[in-house]
């Protein structure tokens, strides 16, 4: 949830980014127009796209804006869609933490908790004591990959998976398989 | 050679096509590297043998291996 009215983000955005290569107070306005809500790309990426496309690799709040301008030095202003869905959950967890990931179920970028207490808090209180259960158990050279699996499963990530993993099993082909060498698709 | 082939299943290939320049050409190499030992590289099982995840250059990914006749590492997901 933004604190700020969109206005006063703007301003805080200009101020910041100022002179940031890349920079365009147009492609800010474009965003609010289309009710996207403001986060950066901290990066030296291109700008995100105007009109709903693919949106871009890392994608902060605009809470962590300010920090993250001190500590690179150069922020670019990219898009992230209104928070909804299971971005809820983020809201919900409150202060606990804003370090996420970020994924995409059914086509659409999705942050993911990404701290032990903000996964925990994003789950169900059911399924607590399993949780704390398999983390206190893993041995920490294997702790980001068992929590990014706990993590998937507060979002429908983990059906669309289990979906394509089904297909997979069955000897279904999902993709068009290619040589890595070759680069990808 | 490779060993295996690469192919991506929609939720991946959204996430692989937002990645920035560098980032994929980090991805990449490091998927190169997977391909050709999927069952190593410090891997995680995920449910069976064939199913599994692991860290991908800058990413995490959730993959799943398709043996003899097919040879292809399917990713499935790919969270960064």
């Amino acid at each position: 949830m933004l604190a700020m009215s969109s206005v006063e983000v703007l301003l805080e955005l200009e101020e910041i980014i100022g002179e940031a290569e890349g920079f365009s107070h147009h492609y800010i306005v474009n965003l609010f127009d289309f009710e996207w809500e403001v986060a950066a790309l901290v990066s030296t990426a291109q700008p995100g796209p105007q009109d709903g496309g693919p949106l871009p690799a890392r994608v902060v709040s605009w809470r962590e804006l300010l920090p993250a301008a001190a500590r690179t030095g150069s922020c670019i202003v990219a898009a992230g869609r209104t928070v909804s869905g299971g971005h809820s959950r983020e809201a919900g967890m409150g202060d606990i933490s804003t370090a996420t990931w970020t994924t995409h179920v059914h086509g659409e970028a999705t942050r993911l908790p990404a701290t032990i207490d903000g996964i925990r808090a994003a789950l169900p209180d059911s399924q607590h004591p399993a949780f704390d259960l398999e983390i206190g158990r893993t041995p920490a050279e294997d702790l980001h990959l068992v929590l990014v699996r706990w993590s998937l499963s507060t979002t429908e990530a983990a059906d669309e998976d289990s979906d394509v993993i089904a297909r997979l099993r069955r000897g279904e082909q999902v993709g068009r398989p290619v040589d890595p060498e070759a680069g990808v698709a | 050679m490779s060993g295996y082939r690469i192919a991506y299943a929609p939720a991946a290939e959204a996430s692989l096509h937002a990645m920035d320049v560098s980032t994929r050409e980090a991805w990449s190499k490091a998927a190169a590297v997977l391909a050709r030992d999927p069952y190593g590289a410090g891997s995680a099982v995920q449910g069976d043998p064939d199913h599994r995840t692991t860290v991908v250059g800058p990413a995490i990914a959730v993959y799943y291996v398709s043996g003899p006749g097919v040879m292809t590492i399917t990713v499935v997901r790919i969270v960064h």
